[in-house]
């Protein structure tokens, strides 16, 4: 095994550093989390400031917008965004989830034509699977897509989704042969938020950022919205939780809330009890693992290895690490953190505790993750032993 | 970055698995693919390959169930000398006889006086024939240093004897003379973190025994008409073992790959963590089991015994934790 991060990464992760801290970004930011637009916060204009600086698609190809470089530049680029206190979901969701997936099997000219302008926040892409009957049991997806003419009719409904209201495209799973079995008939479409007959509907969230609700009502779409072909969403939409199951985002938010507790916990020269140094040491040791399981994931992926279960667990790691460490920081800071005033990390830690419930829910239920894990590893394919 | 196994790491792997599969004396079967020298400093003769070596080869012998720590005792107690006789290390290398590394994990039981002897008897060690011991002894103004004997020099008893069922070896001290050691602090920790990584080593792959025992028994165990995997509670506690020892294993690599490279990772929390996962492991394999498991000879009844002894050989979990805390 070899550890070591090659060089452009580590330069890399020195230019990320660099933009980050320049005061522009910083004016950017303050605008997000000033929420001026009464909602998350549009995160947009601040990614296509970072876009600009080539920051946001390190490991995808040049000719698409990326820097040719491995894995270890989205893990450094991913700590940076949580360390700056960049809010990560829409960057996830946009280029890390369905780039990636377009990247890996769309056509080339989707690649062409939206790869680059994702890799600039030009485009951004939010993710509609969820519906209000099934939540994430996929197979129980109603929302239809009738062929008509030279394109296709889609109605139905899908809900708590995340930056639906920032994406310009979403991709889209849906239901085209009621016929076939539930997996069969499913097919994916890269649907424009802006065609005639989509609705958009905040519902506020317990954590800061809100979930959506979508209404499709007779909405047309050309033939070139498709995604793959008819009937193979189910396949695409397994590849595309090999890929976004790493459990980085989730590593990453962990790894940052652990140090802003410790800072905090030790701040005024306190010295923490030894049973909250001990907690603290083990955490350190667990969010490690979790970045070297997702960091696992990465490189299959990136060596063409997807597999759902290595990811499944990952994710499993990486969420549950997190949230641990968002209800210790209650711990370790004491109730103060339910105030946090003005001090940017003791905000930072009063978020991730009202986030922290959902980290282990959206993205895969860590139920959902162990069963899958458990059905590739544990059941049957079992040792010979005495 | 690459976390797949290196060609070495592979090809040591599969040599162990086949030298394990024999039916002779596991230390002679192992010296005969270079084991006992493999992590040994060059100075020593040794072929220094490191702990990224060393680990698959623990891993391996723990998942084998045959701790050999002996092994690991020869291995910590040349990481602490400058020199050693030939014929000396020609046993060790052979796996005829070996070291062991008395009074480095606890309050040294063993005093020296003024003259430089030796008294006091030694924690529970591993079987072995013994052929030098690595003492730390406390003296007389309560400080403690390290020291070399030789058990055939002097009045040293070596008694064989059992720790929690297992065979074990008690060294006396009667007065036996002592040549006192030049290691420096960092030389012993570093030495101190070798060991903690190998053992967390051994304890990782027990682990994954204890749970692959437990998995074959649940898919054909069946209960109430169906196998006992088939219950949630079942396959997710397996599947909860199986994914944590993957991301400890990681991080015990990792610490193995810094060590290497002159680092000082957190053994101290990389055995921890080995440990308290190993415990869980064979814990969960006796229970999954039920009463069969409970049979003085099964497998994980063997895996139990193995880990819980093991498990605290190089210290307490919790003390290990305190020790990590203070690092962080």
């Amino acid at each position: 095994m070899d550890f070591e991060v090659p060089p452009n990464s580590a330069d890399f992760a020195a230019e990320a550093d660099a933009v980050l801290s320049a005061p522009r970004t910083r004016q950017l930011l303050q605008d997000v989390l000033d929420r001026k637009d009464g909602m998350d916060g549009d995160v947009r204009p601040l990614y296509r400031h970072l876009g600009e600086a080539g920051l946001l698609a390190p490991a995808w190809p040049v000719e698409y917008g990326g820097r040719g470089a491995d894995f270890t530049a989205t893990v450094a680029l991913l700590e940076r965004l949580v360390a700056h206190r960049i809010p990560q979901n829409l960057y996830c969701i946009s280029v890390l989830n369905v780039g990636s997936l377009i990247l890996a099997s769309g056509s080339e000219q989707q690649r062409k034509t939206l790869l680059p302008a994702m890799a600039i926040t030009d485009l951004a892409a939010c993710i509609l699977f969820t519906e209000p009957g099934n939540g994430s049991d996929l197979a129980g997806i109603t929302t239809t897509a009738v062929p008509d003419g030279d394109g296709w009719v889609i109605n139905g409904r899908k809900t708590y989704n995340l930056k639906s209201g920032y994406a310009d495209l979403a991709l889209c799973a849906v239901r085209t042969d009621p016929q076939g079995s539930q997996y069969q008939g499913l097919t994916l479409f890269l649907v424009p938020l802006d065609t005639p007959g989509v609705t958009i509907r905040p519902i506020p969230s317990l954590a800061n950022e809100q979930f959506n609700d979508i209404r499709f009502t007779d909405v047309r779409v050309d033939q070139d919205a498709l995604f793959g072909r008819p009937g193979e969403g189910w396949s695409l939409i397994t590849q595309m939780f090999a890929a976004e199951r790493t459990g980085l985002d989730y590593y990453a938010r962990g790894k940052h809330w652990l140090d802003t507790a410790a800072r905090l916990a030790a701040a005024d020269g306190r010295r923490a009890s030894d049973a909250l140094r001990v907690d603290l040491a083990r955490h350190r040791a667990r969010i490690e693992a979790s970045g070297l399981l997702s960091c696992q994931v990465l490189q299959n992926l990136q060596d063409g290895r997807p597999d759902i279960a290595e990811s499944s667990f990952a994710k499993w790691h990486c969420s549950e690490s997190a949230q641990r460490i968002a209800w210790w920081a209650l711990d370790a800071v004491g109730p103060d953190l339910l105030d946090p005033g003005t001090d940017p990390g003791a905000q930072t830690l009063e978020a991730a505790l009202r986030e922290a419930p959902g980290m282990t829910i959206s993205g895969g239920a860590s139920e959902v993750m162990l069963d899958i894990a458990a059905n590739a590893r544990v059941i049957g394919n079992a040792p010979t032993e005495g | 970055m690459d976390l797949r196994l290196d060609p070495l790491q592979q090809r040591l792997r599969e040599a162990v698995d086949t030298v394990l599969t024999g039916t002779g004396d596991p230390s002679a079967q192992l010296a005969a693919i270079g084991v006992p020298a493999l992590n040994a400093p060059e100075d020593l003769g040794g072929l220094a390959l490191g702990l990224a070596a060393d680990a698959v080869v623990n891993e391996r012998l723990g998942y084998a169930l045959e701790p050999l720590g002996a092994y690991r005792a020869t291995a910590h107690a040349l990481d602490l000398l400058d020199h050693c006789p030939g014929d000396t290390l020609a046993e060790l290398y052979a796996g005829e006889r070996h070291a062991v590394v008395i009074g480095a994990h606890g309050p040294a039981t063993v005093r020296v006086d003024a003259d430089g002897r030796l008294r006091g008897t030694s924690e529970p060690l591993p079987r072995a024939a013994v052929a030098l011991c690595v003492v730390r002894a406390a003296g007389d103004d309560g400080t403690t240093g390290w020291y070399l004997a030789h058990p055939h020099t002097g009045p040293v008893t070596v008694e064989p004897t059992e720790h929690f069922g297992l065979p074990a070896t008690r060294v006396r001290f009667d007065g036996a003379a002592a040549q006192p050691l030049t290691a420096d602090d960092d030389r012993t920790r570093r030495a101190l973190g070798a060991a903690r990584l190998r053992q967390a080593a051994l304890l990782l792959g027990m682990a994954d025994r204890a749970v692959d025992v437990a998995r074959a028994h649940v898919n054909t165990r069946i209960q109430s008409g169906k196998p006992l995997v088939e219950r949630q509670t079942v396959a997710h506690r397996l599947a909860l073992l199986m994914g944590e020892a993957d991301g400890w294993r990681l991080l015990l690599h990792r610490a193995a790959w810094d060590h290497d490279r002159g680092g000082h990772p957190a053994a101290a929390a990389v055995l921890a963590v080995a440990a308290e996962h190993a415990q869980s492991a064979c814990r969960t394999a006796l229970q999954l089991h039920g009463v069969r498991g409970m049979l003085a000879h099964s497998t994980a009844a063997t895996a139990y015994r193995l880990i819980t002894a093991e498990s605290v050989r190089l210290g307490r979990p919790d003390t290990l934790w305190l020790e990590a805390a203070d690092a962080t």
